[in-house]
């Protein structure tokens, strides 16, 4: 018996990649998720998958976790993909743009067709819960009078963009600590091994309520619904904005029927209450951008990356 | 409340999952490259529909297995599942060869159990009180910490063989520079392979050394068993006798590194079977199977589940990547992390603590009973057994960054690894170099910007002089035994 | 060639990669000449010393006293099979995709090692790809190569 289903098995999963190609779309949509799994760009992925099903119920969508390199090799796989519709990924801020800026990579924001933005995560300036600094004025007079230890995620990231930015805003030199991400930066605030860090909301929110550190500004136009006693940048006279966007793109060169059918597949996820509930509760900021709203963004940002790199390349 | 939380534990549905999340978690473990990691986080979607105890159960229960699961291939096939089992591996599969596979299986299991309830125990009991401990660690404290893992060196020296041992440890430091500078962000060595640009992954090549090496040299055999070894009645050799003393040291050993973010399973687990090494009376069997060894390196690894979890749930500091992959599932179901999870939501909370001596209860079972039938691979034949193992290990290279070069690496250090080991290169040296390298690196360039340039920093620190005590007592004994042998070595010359 | 022979190359090729690491620390950024650069050069010192050392013990030494090490394997010419099948199926991986290599690769492999009834090898080559598809396709959805030349 087996014998027999054996060679079927096989010639099943030869025959896999030549299935017809119907309507689009037929057989299975990958979703490039340029990070490894159970971080926040993967689920939003793997939420957007749970409703985008509900739209297109006779496709299969899989998640496919290129990690690694700051998400380099996961644009650039989405950049270098079949152009059939069948291959489609994700970006994000300002990594996306910061690898072109350093000449790193074998991509261009022209490589991509930008759908859109589903979320972002505002950048904050924290500092430990002993500290005396509670305004940006006291954090930017402590740097003049002597060099404060300030944690970024690594260089060329949003953080490490931020702190130059407000740097330069209020005239000061940080003692700068690059870390590999937001664990360790937490564990450099809550245990008072740094003076101040700069990170996304998300990472800290639950700290800031429980008192074991405290944020003292929020980078982004207005205050979050979830800390609204946290006072922006702007409104303490620092205006640097800073956020860390997550949006969904497809390969350039894919056949512009597909294209729009794609982008009509994204305004519908996005107006799906169920997907907005479930990104909400699971502690998602959502921003949504049409794509030419979001390509602007996406154009303005490298542009901004771009002057910080040419005074202080990396 | 912990009444409340045991009741809500006793539901038929969570006691379901339970069973399959640990159940699942021993297959993930067992399968080089597959990690507890890419699992929970997969459940995270799942978990969304269930209640969210159902949901951490599940997840809670695949972390227990996994770090179980890994000593299972590690000591039948010396593939390690999980990099904390390269210890394990070094004592197990002797013991597999010998024809004692089912008793070197029980004692992984008995330890992984003791050591996982252990930790958990102390999750239950002292968690806000040990999260102050692990915030003491600032960067200098993890650069002292990699040099104490890295001491372990000297005691996997085979005798008359320390310079070479040093070598190789300090060649798998050099690999692990390939990548990025975690400083400047620049590119060093990388030869413009984008593969490179996060460093040269571990796990194949650990897969590399272990796994396939062992299977080309078995191209000889026709089993994994000796020839001249008798197979033993697999089914009821004992567990050997004074095993409680090398149980308890990993435990303990296991919870306290666990704490600490980062990297930990694989330091608790060398470091344990590090010190088991110089404090046993059998020394002489290290290396050739002493159930000593895998009794402290398993019960340290499981030890770190607990402790992991401490720092997690009190400071929302997740341990390593899969207490970041169920922080997040706890984040879906508005649990943040805190002092409120312990006391707004302690139902859950305890639950959830509960159902891990649950899991660690489950695998103990599982593992005893199967024991006898895992220990049959070691009879079967290897013209089959080489090309599946074979396999799995490019299989499992692969699939942790679903990379095609991970392949190639695995290849390379496999042909590497059999030259090395014929000059006398020691391969755990470099293991444990590699793994340790970029928290070494790290945490002393960091440690240096913190102290704002000085090298005090490293000295002054209260825990950074403890930490330097310890790596003293751990060096003292091997230099003694090493200075006694060169002794005896001049006066057998003379 | 003799172990020690091999031992002495080795050593010999670490030392110079030792001093091209040293050396190559210059270019590193000037910030982190301090620090990693600082971490690096320590790495390169230590390793050239150690190498030199043992160099200079293994002459001393003299030949034959080395001790025989692990008994490589008996069979070299199974040995060698293994090995240029790893490295093929390895090289196919990409191009030809997973299951179709491993297809190959299995029984090829089965048959090299000394397998020769038809029937354990048909088994276990579809088991194993049964249980790859289940537990890594479907379970975990892990993306196996899917071949490019197709």
């Amino acid at each position: 018996m087996l014998k027999r289903i054996a060679p079927l098995a096989l010639a099943m999963c030869l025959a896999l990649p030549f299935a017809a190609q119907a309507e689009y779309p037929s057989g299975p949509v990958t979703i490039i998720v340029p990070s490894n799994a159970g971080g926040s760009t993967d689920a939003t992925a793997r939420l957007f998958i749970l409703s985008a099903k509900k739209f297109w119920p006779n496709a299969e969508f899989v998640v496919k976790n290129v990690g690694g390199s700051g998400g380099q090799k996961g644009f650039e796989e989405i950049a270098e993909a079949k152009p059939d519709g069948q291959t489609i990924g994700m970006v994000f801020t300002t990594q996306v743009v910061a690898h072109v800026v350093s000449k790193r990579a074998r991509y261009t924001l022209d490589s991509f067709h930008v759908m859109g933005n589903v979320a972002d995560d505002p950048e904050i300036v924290v500092v430990p819960a002993t500290s005396p600094i509670k305004t940006l004025d006291e954090f930017a007079k402590a740097a003049k009078q002597k060099s404060l230890t300030v944690a970024v995620n690594g260089i060329g990231s949003d953080d490490f963009v931020a702190a130059k930015k407000f740097e330069e805003r209020a005239d000061v030199t940080f003692n700068l600590m690059p870390t590999k991400g937001s664990t360790e930066q937490k564990a450099a605030i809550l245990g008072g091994h740094v003076d101040g860090s700069f990170m996304n909301l998300s990472q800290m929110f639950a700290q800031h309520k429980a008192a074991q550190a405290r944020i003292i500004a929020i980078l982004s136009k207005k205050r979050s619904e979830i800390l609204p006693d946290v006072a922006t940048g702007i409104e303490q006279g620092y205006p640097v904005e800073m956020t860390a966007t997550r949006g969904f793109v497809a390969p350039a060169k894919v056949d512009p029927a597909i294209l729009a059918k794609l982008d009509d597949l994204f305004q519908k996820v996005m107006a799906d209450p169920e997907f907005l509930a479930a990104c909400k509760k699971n502690n998602m900021y959502l921003l949504p951008m049409s794509g030419p709203e979001y390509v602007k963004y996406l154009k303005d940002e490298q542009a901004d990356t771009q002057r910080y790199f040419e005074k202080n390349p990396w | 409340m912990i009444f409340d939380a045991v009741q809500s534990l006793l539901a038929p549905s969570a006691l379901l999952a339970v069973f399959i999340g640990t159940v699942a978690g021993m297959i993930v473990g067992g399968m080089p490259g597959l990690t507890a990691t890419m699992a929970v986080a997969l459940l995270i979607p799942v978990t969304y529909a269930l209640h969210p105890l159902t949901g951490l159960v599940l997840m809670g229960g695949v972390y227990c297995g996994a770090m179980y699961g890994g000593s299972i291939p590690a000591i039948l096939l010396h593939t390690p599942g999980t990099p904390a089992a390269v210890a394990t591996a070094l004592e197990g599969y002797p013991l597999t060869q010998q024809g004692r596979g089912g008793m070197a299986l029980k004692v992984s299991v008995v330890s992984s159990f003791i050591g996982g309830v252990f930790s958990t125990l102390v999750l239950l009991l002292t968690a806000p009180l040990l999260a102050i401990f692990a915030l003491k660690f600032g960067p200098p404290e993890y650069f002292l910490l990699a040099i104490l893992g890295l001491v372990g060196i000297v005691s996997l020296a085979d005798e008359g063989r320390l310079i070479k041992a040093l070598i190789s440890g300090i060649l798998g430091l050099v690999i692990a520079v390939v990548g990025t500078d975690p400083i400047s962000g620049s590119l060093r060595y990388t030869m413009g392979v984008r593969d490179l640009f996060d460093g040269v992954a571990f796990m194949p090549v650990l897969i590399g050394m272990f796994s396939i090496t062992e299977m080309l040299k078995l191209t000889g055999a026709t089993r994994i068993i000796h020839e001249k070894a008798e197979i033993r009645p697999i089914k009821r050799e004992p567990m050997p006798k004074g095993m409680g003393k090398f149980i308890g040291l990993g435990s303990g050993v296991g919870t306290l590194v666990g704490i600490l973010p980062g990297e930990g399973a694989t330091i608790a687990a060398f470091l344990s079977y590090n010190i088991a090494r110089q404090h046993s009376k059998n020394r002489a069997l290290f290396g050739k199977g002493n159930p000593e060894g895998i009794a402290a390196a398993e019960s340290g690894n499981n030890g770190c589940v607990g402790g992991s979890l401490v720092p997690t749930l009190t400071l929302g500091i997740p341990g390593n990547s899969v207490a970041a992959a169920l922080l997040g599932g706890l984040m879906i179901h508005g649990l943040i992390p805190g002092p409120e999870l312990f006391t707004k939501h302690g139902v859950i909370t305890y639950g959830f603590i509960l159902s891990m001596f649950l899991a660690n209860v489950i695998f103990l079972g599982l593992g005893l009973y199967f024991a006898p039938y895992f220990a049959r691979i070691s009879l079967i034949p290897t013209a089959l057994l080489i090309p599946a193992v074979c396999l799995f290990s490019a299989l499992g290279s692969f699939a942790m960054n679903n990379s095609v070069f991970d392949v190639y690496v695995m290849l390379f250090f496999a042909v590497a690894a059999l030259v090395l080991e014929r000059a006398g290169f020691s391969l755990g040296a470099l293991i444990l170099g590699l793994i340790l390298g970029p928290i070494a690196e790290t945490g002393f360039a960091q440690g240096l910007i913190v102290g704002h340039g000085s090298y005090s920093v490293f000295f002054t620190r209260g825990p950074c002089q403890v930490l330097w005590a310890v790596i003293l007592l751990l060096l003292v004994p091997p230099v003694i035994q090493i200075y006694r042998n060169h002794v005896r070595g001049a006066k057998a010359d003379g | 060639m003799s172990q020690r022979l091999v031992g002495i190359l080795i050593l010999a090729g670490l030392l110079t990669l030792a001093v091209l690491l040293y050396r190559s620390t210059a270019s590193y950024p000037a910030f982190v000449q301090g620090s990693t650069a600082s971490y690096v050069r320590f790495l390169a010192m230590s390793m050239g010393i150690l190498c030199a050392a043992e160099l200079l013990l293994s002459w001393r030494r003299k030949a034959g006293s080395g001790g025989a090490t692990e008994e490589g394997s008996k069979n070299p010419r199974r040995f060698w099979a293994l090995l240029v099948l790893i490295v093929v199926y390895a090289l196919a991986l990409d191009p030809v995709g997973f299951f179709p290599a491993s297809a190959v690769f299995l029984p090829a492999t089965m048959v090299a090692m000394g397998a020769r009834r038809p029937l354990p090898i048909v088994l276990t080559t579809a088991g194993i790809l049964a249980v790859v598809h289940v537990v890594f396709t479907k379970l975990l959805e892990v993306q196996l190569p899917k071949g490019t030349l197709f």
